[in-house]
């Protein structure tokens, strides 16, 4: 989260309008701050692990909280909440260690600017309208937190913009531990397979089955061109627009070909299988049939 | 190019380079500085507020009217 931990800081100095708000949105900023200045020598990775992981967050909240105590000003709890707050904050827009570097927890929406921005302004809305409730209402006042939320809102729009350009990798969403079994039956995989893979455990074949996961059984999907016959084939998804490399027509006939047993697939592959060994009757034929045959 | 779609060119192309100590510093400064002028701006209207709301109680009772 960005902009959404200026409002956690907006909504916590209701609690204590003495405490001056810079230490409070640093403090609720903390954890990237440490992480900067872990940075600061050589921009290196891996670093979150010693500033977002929850071991890390409980001794930067401790130790923010005994420093602002030895000033004697109130309001020390509050910046460690501030501090603490950052993680769940964090576990909406990233994905964040627990205790060691992996695994990584969150719904990473970050990959989802648009998701992103809306959740962060309502955030920021919430943070603004709790701040609201500490000052007194007249209208001058009233006017300025607007001012404060949309600028909020504004710096929150640049970086999704921002990052909806520099977005280069899949949205991975992760909540469930390494080794957690989903509790859904696998037999047969639907349209929110995808979505169930996401949240389930993650080994290393998991993204190829999300990515795999369709509406039917899995399989090869042949398209012919019916101008020129050829074939084209696709095992993993048949793009939105296909052309014939021969003839360049862009009408095809398709055929799904299951890979897996699937009893569906089995049933109508039987039900539409025709004998092709010379001189068997064709099933479906009737003697009316050959009769009218006979007949031309 | 309109000014908002060189600010926008200029933020995206600060993340599509790298993202610099730097530049994290400025984006988390930001907020900061955000939140810091709005709450003095606040403080000083309430203390504004305030101090006018005492001239009034404290001026005699014909004299408010």
């Amino acid at each position: 989260m960005y902009a959404g931990h200026a409002a956690v800081a907006l909504a916590l100095r209701w609690r204590e309008p003495r405490l001056p708000i810079v230490p409070l949105v640093l403090a609720c900023y903390g954890p990237d701050w440490v992480e900067v200045a872990l940075m600061l020598p050589n921009p290196q990775a891996g670093t979150a692990t010693y500033t977002h992981s929850i071991p890390a967050l409980i001794i930067g909240a401790v130790l923010v909280t005994a420093l602002w105590k030895l000033t004697r000003r109130p309001g020390a709890w509050l910046l460690g909440v501030g501090w603490l707050l950052h993680w769940p904050a964090d576990l909406f827009t990233g994905r964040k260690p627990l205790i060691f570097p992996t695994p990584l927890i969150g719904l990473d929406l970050y990959k989802l600017p648009v998701v992103d921005f809306i959740l962060e302004s309502a955030v920021i809305a919430i943070g603004c309208a709790i701040y609201a409730r500490g000052v007194p209402r007249r209208a001058e006042l009233r006017r300025v937190i607007v001012m404060l939320g949309a600028a909020l809102i504004a710096l929150q729009a640049a970086v999704d913009v921002a990052l909806s350009v520099m977005r280069n990798t899949e949205w991975e969403p992760s909540l469930a531990s390494a080794g957690r079994q989903s509790h859904l039956p696998r037999t047969r995989e639907h349209a929110w397979t995808g979505l169930r893979m996401r949240f389930a455990f993650r080994p290393s074949h998991t993204r190829r089955e999300g990515e795999m996961a369709t509406d039917g059984p899995r399989g090869i999907v042949t398209l012919v061109c019916l101008t020129c016959g050829k074939e084209k084939f696709f095992t993993s998804e048949v793009p939105a627009a296909v052309s014939c490399e021969q003839c360049g027509s862009t009408v095809f006939r398709t055929f799904a070909t299951p890979t897996e047993p699937d009893e569906a697939a089995i049933d109508a592959l039987e039900a539409q299988a025709r004998s092709m060994a010379y001189g068997d009757s064709s099933p479906d034929t009737t003697p009316d049939d050959v009769r009218d045959l006979d007949l031309r | 190019m309109s000014l908002l779609e060189r600010v926008v060119g200029f933020v995206a192309a600060q993340y599509r380079w790298g993202l610099h100590p730097l530049k994290l510093i400025v984006a988390l400064t930001a907020p900061v500085l955000i939140v810091y002028l709005a709450d003095r701006r606040v403080r000083q209207i309430a203390a504004t507020v305030a101090a006018e709301e005492e001239r009034v109680r404290r001026l005699p009772r014909m004299r408010r009217r």
